[in-house]
């Protein structure tokens, strides 16, 4: 019944005009980036961050939580109309989208993928709606204990998931944590790290990191090569409804995608990229006609299209029960709801009810936008595709200067901006992924404190980490991912997936 | 024989580097005992992970140089460098002439310089894209979403 109230409450919230328009400006941007390759939902919402300062605090949220599951909506149109995906979760659609729309099956498959994502991005809210109130009050009887052992198992899953060397990645990871302390120390009130530099004395803003890392970086990257206009696959869309043998062979797929995205979406690290390319291996596996796959099956495209969106739903649990962000996308969320002075956490709900409910109740508003907007506006979105690069990249790189400045009127900050830019094009050249570090740079005064304390606490005994029972499960949990990759069976099925994503 | 050095290795001796220069930083904040952790036992914590992780990866390069890779070059044949360092150079310039030229003019000219960049479009194009996009980007955050930029000596 309280479950029951609170959701009218967090209705009634969402329907304020303010926060229908701010929904709607976020998930029209999401589908926009979503469609536009080159721009992925981390670098916008970066860049978006210090525009909504301006904003109220719930609406903020509500258009930085739309812009990212527009993306995974708007992901899809790029994969199927050019078989370039607008961004990363929408990869493995372009394996049967592409292939459907060269048969002249745009339509359907537009329309499956429209559908899919609207059923998986509503059932992966209700499963929010009934999974974080008791994990945020279970997550009350944390003591700083567990709160080093959760960012530990946190870092260690992403870092398990990040393509590449572990070795890479770990160290990605250490490097964000020490980024993470730079500035003032809060428990002693000492300045590290900022040799001098006033802007640093706050230590390192997440938004300058951010687009520097994800935004800066890619435009960097992109304009070594050629930046004409893309060529677009001409077909007619015609029939975006799909038809009953299209929902028959889709609905299974769909439901399987849902549950396990959503779940893959709730663990540190996981997420919407790797939940669909599990769900098209887990499609191809049980599929009677798995030889279709790759030449235009349609579950090749409900399946994933479903997990990445009920994953962003589920990513939104350890973000607002537990205060830890399980990707990078709620790392950035998680510095915005900091900067707006709210602390998401067990307490989130009791203290800032208006906020949670708000919030996952816009979700469900949003996809109603998403759907609404995604069927009709599909020829708008395959003509903003043609825009060359050669247009869109000096705007991306203005948007990021002007979103740099406006944090705090400061040109140091832009400064701090291009610089991450640099380094994470050299990153990219070297093959580091950014992910870690910036899921590591919002975890590391949190996991700075909480060590310190931890050990103050048990009089420097480490063992503390290992007797308390939710620190060893953590613990135990973060030991197996690294050990998980030395057994044979294991590597072989990770080797299958790298495989799938290359 | 430095050729024979591959990607890797040469990351890897960078973080070697890092990894100790923070330690030694750390120990300058102090770091404390383990009863009573100061404010550099992290970040020592961070750069020695950072140390040990950098030392497996330059062991692990090592093993795989042995195995036949080697240096492949960051910068593919038909990279732009030319494009790439005057965008670099232009962002800096942003940054630089923000201030003292004001937010109109500088944004014009950068983004007219980089629409240029490409060579698809000429002179004239290029700069009233860059006025345009000048005009509406402080119509948009300047006046719509009152973020106070530099004026520059002429007062725009």
């Amino acid at each position: 019944m309280e479950t029951l109230s609170s959701i009218f409450m967090g209705l009634q919230v969402a329907c304020q005009p303010l926060n229908l328009f701010f929904c709607f400006v976020g998930v029209l941007i999401g589908t926009l980036i979503g469609v536009l390759p080159g721009i992925g939902p981390v670098a916008t919402l970066s860049i978006l961050l210090p525009v909504t300062f301006r904003v109220p605090p719930l609406a903020a949220i509500i258009m930085l939580a739309g812009v990212y599951y527009g993306a995974m909506y708007g992901g899809s149109t790029t994969s199927i109309l050019v078989n370039i995906p607008g961004e990363a979760a929408s990869v493995v659609t372009c394996l049967d989208g592409y292939q459907m729309a060269r048969k002249g099956k745009a339509g359907p498959a537009l329309g499956i993928a429209a559908f899919g994502s609207f059923i998986a991005g509503t059932i992966g809210i209700v499963g929010l709606m009934l999974v974080a109130p008791p994990l945020s009050q279970m997550a009350l009887k944390f003591s700083p204990v567990e709160y080093c052992s959760l960012v530990i198992l946190g870092l260690t899953m992403l870092v398990f998931l990040s393509k590449g060397p572990m070795w890479k990645s770990l160290l990605m990871a250490a490097v964000g944590i020490f980024l993470g302390c730079v500035g003032l120390d809060t428990m002693v009130g000492a300045e590290r790290f900022s040799f001098g530099i006033i802007e640093l004395a706050d230590g390192l803003g997440i938004a300058q990191v951010a687009m520097g890392l994800f935004g800066i970086s890619e435009v960097l990257l992109n304009i070594e090569y050629s930046m004409g206009g893309r060529s677009i696959f001409e077909t007619k869309i015609k029939n975006l409804l799909p038809s009953l043998k299209d929902w028959a062979d889709s609905i299974f797929p769909i439901l399987r995608g849902t549950v396990l995205g959503f779940f893959l979406g709730i663990l540190p690290g996981g997420g919407a990229v790797i939940s669909s390319f599990i769900s098209y291996a887990v499609e191809k596996k049980i599929s009677k006609h798995s030889e279709k796959f790759g030449q235009g099956a349609i579950e090749g495209v409900a399946g994933p299209e479903a997990a990445n969106n009920s994953a962003s739903a589920g990513a939104f649990i350890p973000l607002l029960t537990l205060g830890i962000p399980s990707n990078a996308v709620t790392a950035i969320l998680l510095g915005a709801m900091i900067v707006f002075g709210m602390q998401p956490g067990p307490l989130l709900i009791q203290k800032n009810p208006d906020l949670f409910w708000g919030t996952v109740m816009s979700m469900y508003v949003g996809n109603i936008m998403l759907l609404v907007l995604n069927l009709p506006l599909i020829g708008i979105w395959v003509k903003i595709l043609k825009v060359p690069y050669s247009i869109l990249f000096p705007l991306i790189l203005l948007f990021c200067l002007i979103g740099a400045y406006s944090i705090n009127n400061n040109v140091v900050e832009m400064v701090i901006m291009i610089i991450f830019g640099v380094i994470g094009y050299i990153f990219k050249k070297f093959e580091y992924e950014a992910a870690p570090l910036i899921l590591a740079l919002v975890l590391g005064p949190m996991f700075d404190v909480a060590f310190r304390r931890s050990l103050m606490l048990s009089s420097g005994d480490f063992t503390v980490f290992f007797t308390r029972p939710i620190s060893l499960a953590l613990l135990g949990s973060a030991f197996l991912i690294l050990v998980f990759p030395l057994l044979p069976w294991f590597k072989k099925k990770r080797e299958r997936i790298e495989k799938l994503k290359e | 024989m430095l050729k024979k050095i591959n990607n890797d290795q040469w990351s890897s001796v960078f973080w070697l580097f890092c990894g100790i220069t923070i330690c030694i930083t750390s120990i300058h904040y102090g770091i404390g005992t383990l009863h009573a952790p100061e404010t550099g036992f992290v970040p020592f914590v961070a750069g020695l992970a950072i140390f040990i992780f950098a030392l497996i990866g330059f062991l692990v390069s090592t093993l795989r140089q042995r195995e036949g890779i080697q240096w492949r070059s960051p910068m593919p044949d038909g990279s732009k460098w030319g494009r790439l360092l005057l965008t670099i150079g232009s962002l800096f310039a942003y940054a630089l002439l923000l201030t003292p030229i004001g937010f109109t003019l500088c944004t014009a000219i950068f983004v007219s310089l980089l629409l240029r960049m490409g060579k698809i479009y000429q002179w004239p194009v290029a700069i009233t894209g860059g006025i345009v996009t000048a005009l509406s980007t402080y119509g948009v955050f300047g006046t719509l979403l009152n973020v106070q930029f530099p004026k520059g000596p002429w007062g725009f």
